[in-house]
């Protein structure tokens, strides 16, 4: 159960969580699903009193996306319990350019593993400092470092990241 | 000249402002003649303004209500229904958690505590035993062993069967491992255990840091008798060797 003062702090971070989300879901729809569970999972659990709510709910909202992640591997193996919902395409979502640049960022960020998209996506996109992206993760900020510059290294020379064009 | 993976983590570091000033000021003197070097960060430059461009106008848009309103006062939302999310089958993962359950056992049995403190075991982790015997749970600590590994007490709890228990995480160079330990008259000794990052190259595309994320949560689910304990709390069993 969180108090006030908890709800209160995570309502001021929703925005920054939200965005963490959607650059982590590639969409905005899958990625308010993902803030949904990510708060629904903090008010079930809780936090200690202690806590850093916003690192807190980061971490939640991790684990969740990972959970995510293993729950898509399954719907691959066994396609006949995918709803039909679930395969509407990223162009018949996003037709604006804004979204399709963001479904084309989001398919690269795809090629990269987790742990180092979950790094590059806090520091590169929310603008997190390395330390705070470490407390996030639970890593040591040299695994932070080698994450992202892997992550970067990755997406400049196999995914056509250099540009827009 | 082919850069080096220490190349691209300074120039990582270099663009995210995150280089010591005199590591800086050496790079920009290599910039200066390394046209390679120079290449490359002009690439993550690119990169870093694509990435930011992609989601600029997603911290702007309003929260869905739906969301929000989970937040309100209690007194509010005591009678709200939570909303259905767009796609509830998306989010089921039972199924997923049983096809795992196979290979994270494989894990728990290439790293055990084993029983540790007082009386160890030949094997055991007296290291990680000491720390959950006698350091304070942390939201952002870690605290190093002599052996290169960082561990960071999360929780303390009493389990259902009146033996107390402690979440943590371990960061090593092989991987990360997030687990329960919980406290015996033999010591403490490993009961949940799962891989968090998947060892080896993470050049690799493995999701394998997917895997088994939720046993630990699931343990401590199926296990705790009463919510974790708070810090004061914490500080006192300590102070009474978990008695």
């Amino acid at each position: 159960m969180l108090s006030d003062l908890q709800r209160e702090a995570l309502l001021a971070e929703l925005g920054g969580l939200r965005k963490f989300c959607i650059s982590l879901t590639g969409n905005v729809a899958d990625g308010d699903d993902l803030l949904q569970a990510t708060i629904e999972r903090v008010l079930e659990k809780g936090m200690p009193a202690d806590a850093h709510v916003a690192k807190w709910a980061y971490r939640v909202c991790k684990n969740a996306w990972i959970d995510e992640i293993r729950a898509r591997d399954v719907r691959q193996k066994y396609p006949q319990l995918v709803s039909s919902e679930e395969h509407n395409s990223p162009s018949a979502e996003q037709s604006a350019d804004g979204l399709q640049e963001l479904a084309a960022v989001s398919a690269a960020l795809d090629e990269i593993p987790p742990e180092q998209r979950l790094a590059l996506t806090l520091v590169a996109i929310d603008g997190k400092t390395y330390a705070e992206a470490a407390s996030i993760l639970d890593v040591p900020v040299g695994t932070i470092m080698s994450r992202i510059a892997r992550a970067r290294r990755h997406l400049v020379e196999h995914c056509g990241l250099r540009n827009a064009d | 000249m082919n850069l080096t993976e220490q190349d691209y983590e300074l120039l990582s570091r270099y663009l995210d402002q995150e280089l010591p000033a005199s590591i800086a000021k050496q790079l920009e003197q290599r910039l200066a003649v390394e046209s390679p070097l120079a290449e490359a960060l002009a690439d993550l430059r690119s990169l870093q303004v694509r990435m930011q461009n992609a989601y600029k106008d997603i911290g702007d848009q309003a929260i869905p209500a739906r969301i929000s309103a989970l937040l309100r006062p209690q007194a509010e939302t005591a009678l709200i229904l939570p909303f259905p999310r767009r796609r509830a089958k998306a989010w089921s993962f039972a199924l997923a958690a049983s096809l795992v359950v196979a290979a994270s056992a494989t894990l728990v049995t290439q790293w055990r505590l084993d029983s540790a403190l007082p009386g160890a075991v030949p094997g055991a982790d007296t290291q990680l035993a000491t720390v959950l015997e006698s350091s304070p749970s942390s939201a952002t600590d870690w605290l190093a062993l002599d052996d290169g590994r960082n561990v960071r007490p999360l929780l303390s709890f009493r389990g259902v069967d009146g033996n107390w228990c402690r979440e943590y995480l371990i960061a090593d160079t092989d991987g990360n491992w997030h687990g329960v330990a919980c406290r015996g008259n033999q010591g403490w000794a490993n009961r949940a255990l799962t891989a968090t990052q998947p060892a080896g190259s993470s050049d690799e595309y493995r999701p394998a840091g997917a895997m088994a994320a939720d046993e630990v949560a699931d343990f401590i689910d199926r296990n705790a008798a009463d919510i974790p304990l708070d810090a004061s709390q914490e500080a006192s069993v300590i102070a009474g060797k978990w008695q």
